[in-house]
């Protein structure tokens, strides 16, 4: 059985872009394969210029490429600051710098500093990000991923089991990482967050696109309302 | 020829007994459940003990099993339950330290010496001239097979098999469908455990041995045949026991100079594990 | 108690620290739990012994070279650990550790059963190591050894492997390249565990197939549990453990298996971990660090909260 079909997506630099769809559809298998997770059976796949399919997630990392998971994958035992430390090293853990650079130096903590501040997690950076609610943990994955330095930011799910106020929180965040010059790309059920933040929005069901276009044009499009109301799922 | 193929029978015969139990357990609970082996010993060491104070075979191997199921259950209930969440690495080595302890205990308690399984079973030996088959060999033979049909038919069509089945599939599902996962899973153990204990028993006749540490052998070969199966299936484990006996005969037959038998069974995992992780029929799990 | 018996102790137990730091690495850092440790034990000490004895080899180019093997043995066996699920792994060290052993037991060139004798103590300017300067020769390379584990520690490597440990697709997300990292676990525990399998087999100046069986490796694996997986200082409170074991040697297997299964019960971050815990809150971070970090994040003038 395929996970996805014939997909072809065209994401522009600095945009916010949205992939939705019922359960099943394929939305973070598509993030898995972008990401290098999973191979495409067939297909390209096209980031800053390079193909990037067949090569390991840690170096698509290193090229700019970062991104959230969907059951939060936070380093639990490592304090919030070591986990944005940690996403800062991205360049160096391939090289041998890895034997000789301390990530508590000067310069490092200082850049994770502002990422933290950013999210407005300091209050939480020393505390281990296992501990934490899920709405933190969820942040403290978005500033390890900023940490990254991406040009492109993969967000799976960014607000689900969240409450309002920190649904609201996460679109200001996203709103601000994108004014900085970072393209979203982001996988979500919450159509409030979705509309309120997507510049286009691309649909899947079953694996297949059916749709694409701006938030007016879905939230109108028959198909789309079908392939919801058909799982059960009411946007 | 045929001698090779008869023993590589036994021999694998001895696997299933254990990689069924050590297959149940990691399908439920992801587990390794390395404690196994020694239950496996536990089983074949109570029913020498009971044999030698004078209870019938019978009786002895009975109590036995009965208390080895028990064994299981507790090393569930009492240890692994209460360890469950704490990611993968705790319950692993709980584990080990569980079967250092057993061990251990077994030798200061009954001794660190081999002692013969001295009872008299009521077959016959079959000898043609082709082949040798010893009347314990023989017992052992049509145990398993009993076996092997009882378990298809409890898995297959029983409640219980189905719940076991579900489990063992998707174990957070499975309790969403309103299964008694944690009954299930004591099942598992009871069944498993029994069945190790049958094998340690079965494998102390056949072999005329019994001693506290001949669990972790066999049991490590059982976790080749797990691996083999494809971790989680049990009709896998039940013909990958069979292959790796056959396997492990022939190459000995031929390259025994190399290797100790027991060598060859740990490198095939090593290379199993590194080239054909899923096994022959097994899925892989990311 | 004479000199002697107490240098004897002493070297064990640094040897011990060695092992129990080598192991630490790759499970308490890296999150590789591996079963089997006693093998690169032994292949470092086998290693050396082959090359002195019967290659009539020198004792500081042996040692050069002994342990070179082991850390590329460890190199090669952290092969498995990329393609093998973490469970997994544990029965493919234990595997080895077996294998390992049964070669020595099994191929006349490692001397079977009755192992490599004669091996030879270094010497300096012509002058062979008494025993009581082989004992400070063990100290000099443990302090080394806990050195520059500490200073590891503190660096991209280290966060590196706990990245790894935590979540391999996360570490993965962040540039952390999984096969490369657990290939650095295993070289550096190989090579350090080979370092100990040297300084022991020139000790005792006899190697037998049986020092390095699985019951050793669980002996080492205990001391990194009781240690707190994770923590330096474990590590050295507890290689004294063995030792003072020897006396209860009949009972030795039956109280590791015991404080294993209690410490994953009731403290599974390891005995001295959790006291750690207790004694100063649960913060993953030092007291230093965190005034480090405080100070430099108040520097920016940017420090809002505690």
């Amino acid at each position: 059985m395929q996970a996805l079909k014939d997909v072809s997506l065209d994401v522009e630099v600095g945009e916010i872009r949205a992939i939705i769809g019922p359960n099943g559809a394929g939305k973070t298998t598509l993030f898995n394969i972008i990401n290098g997770f999973l191979r495409p059976d067939s297909g390209t796949i096209v980031f800053d210029g390079k193909s990037i399919v067949g090569v390991r997630p840690s170096e698509i990392a290193k090229r700019g490429l970062a991104r959230t998971f969907q059951i939060v994958k936070v380093f639990s035992s490592l304090s919030v600051l070591e986990n944005v430390l940690a996403g800062l090293g991205v360049d160096i853990y391939p090289s041998l710098e890895a034997f000789q650079r301390s990530p508590f130096a000067k310069e490092y903590v200082e850049k994770a500093w502002k990422i933290i501040e950013t999210l407005g997690i300091e209050k939480y950076a020393f505390v281990a990000a296992g501990t934490l609610p899920l709405g933190l943990q969820k942040k403290v994955e978005v500033a390890r991923a900023l940490a990254v330095k991406p040009k492109l930011l993969l967000l799976d799910e960014p607000v689900s089991g969240l409450n309002d106020l920190e649904t609201q929180e996460m679109i200001d965040v996203v709103k601000k990482i994108n004014q900085s010059g970072v393209t979203v790309l982001f996988i979500e059920h919450d159509m409030h967050f979705t509309v309120n933040i997507a510049q286009r929005i691309t649909v899947l069901d079953y694996g297949v696109k059916i749709a694409e276009g701006t938030p007016e044009e879905i939230t109108k499009d028959s198909r789309v309302i079908e392939a919801y109301l058909g799982s059960e799922e009411v946007a | 020829m045929l001698q090779n193929i008869v023993n590589a029978l036994v021999l694998g015969s001895s696997y299933v007994m254990i990689a069924v139990g050590l297959t149940l357990v990691y399908g439920i609970l992801k587990i390794l459940h390395i404690a196994h082996a020694g239950i496996y010993a536990f089983g074949a060491i109570f029913a020498v003990y009971l044999c030698e104070i004078g209870l019938p075979l019978v009786f002895a191997v009975t109590l036995s099993l009965i208390l080895s199921a028990l064994l299981g259950m507790i090393i569930y209930k009492g240890f692994y339950k209460h360890v469950l969440d704490r990611g993968h690495i705790v319950p692993l080595v709980m584990s080990v330290g569980l079967f250092a302890t057993m061990e251990d205990l077994y030798r200061l308690v009954w001794g660190p010496y081999k002692r013969p399984f001295d009872v008299y079973i009521d077959l016959p030996d079959v000898m043609t001239m082709d082949l040798y088959l010893s009347s314990r060999g023989l017992l052992m033979l049509i145990v398993t097979a009993v076996v092997i049909v009882l378990l298809y038919l409890l898995l297959m069509r029983t409640k219980l098999g189905k719940s076991l089945r579900a489990c063992s599939n998707d174990l957070g599902l499975a309790g969403a469908f309103g299964i008694n996962t944690d009954r299930s899973v004591a099942f598992a153990f009871l069944i498993g455990s029994s069945l190790a204990a049958l094998g340690g028993i079965l494998v102390g006749l056949y072999d005329n041995t019994v001693y506290p540490t001949m669990g972790s052998v066999p049991s490590y070969k059982a976790f080749v045949v797990v691996v083999l199966g494809g971790f989680g299936s049990i009709r896998g484990a039940v013909v990958a026991s069979y292959i790796l006996a056959l396997v492990e005969t022939f190459v000995v037959y031929y390259f025994g100079f190399l290797l100790p038998r027991d060598a060859i069974a740990f490198l095939t995992m090593i290379l199993l594990l590194m080239f054909k992780p899923e096994g022959l029929f097994g899925k892989v799990r990311r | 108690m004479s000199l002697d018996y107490f240098l004897t102790v002493s070297v064990f137990s640094m040897i011990n620290m060695i092992l129990a730091l080598s192991l630490n690495i790759l499970i308490g850092y890296a999150g590789q739990v591996s079963l089997g440790h006693a093998a690169f034990f032994g292949i470092g000490a086998y290693a050396s012994a082959i090359l002195t004895v019967k290659l009539g080899m020198g004792y500081w180019p042996a040692l050069l070279l002994s342990v070179f093997i082991s850390g590329l043995i460890g190199l090669l066996l952290g092969l498995p650990a990329l393609r093998v699920r973490e469970d997994f792994l544990v029965l493919a060290t234990i595997g080895v550790n077996f294998v390992v052993v049964s070669v020595f037991n099994y191929v006349k060139f490692f001397g079977g059963p009755y192992g490599i004798l004669g091996l030879p103590r270094p010497s300096l300017f012509g002058h062979a190591f008494t025993t009581r300067e082989y004992a400070l020769y063990v100290f000099l390379w443990t302090l080394v050894v806990v050195f520059l584990v500490r200073y590891l520690s503190n660096t991209y490597l280290k966060l590196g492997f706990d990245a790894l440990r935590e979540d391999e697709d996360a570490a993965e997300s962040v540039g952390v390249s999984s096969p490369r990292y657990k290939m650095y676990a295993f070289a550096i525990a190989g090579l350090l565990a080979g370092l100990a399998g040297n300084l022991w087999a020139h000790y005792m100046t006899v190697v037998f197939p049986d020092n390095f069986s699985f019951p050793v490796s669980i002996g080492i694996l205990t001391m990194v549990v009781i240690g707190g997986v994770g923590t330096l200082i474990g590590a050295i409170i507890v290689t004294i453990l063995p030792e003072v074991l020897r006396f209860a040697r009949d009972y030795r297997m039956l109280i590791y298996g015991l404080i294993i299964v209690f410490t994953m019960f009731f403290m599974p971050k390891g005995i001295v971990g959790s006291i750690k815990g207790l004694i100063f809150g649960d913060t993953p971070l030092g007291k230093k660090r965190v005034e480090k970090v405080r100070r430099i994040a108040g520097a920016q003038g940017r420090i809002t909260g505690r």
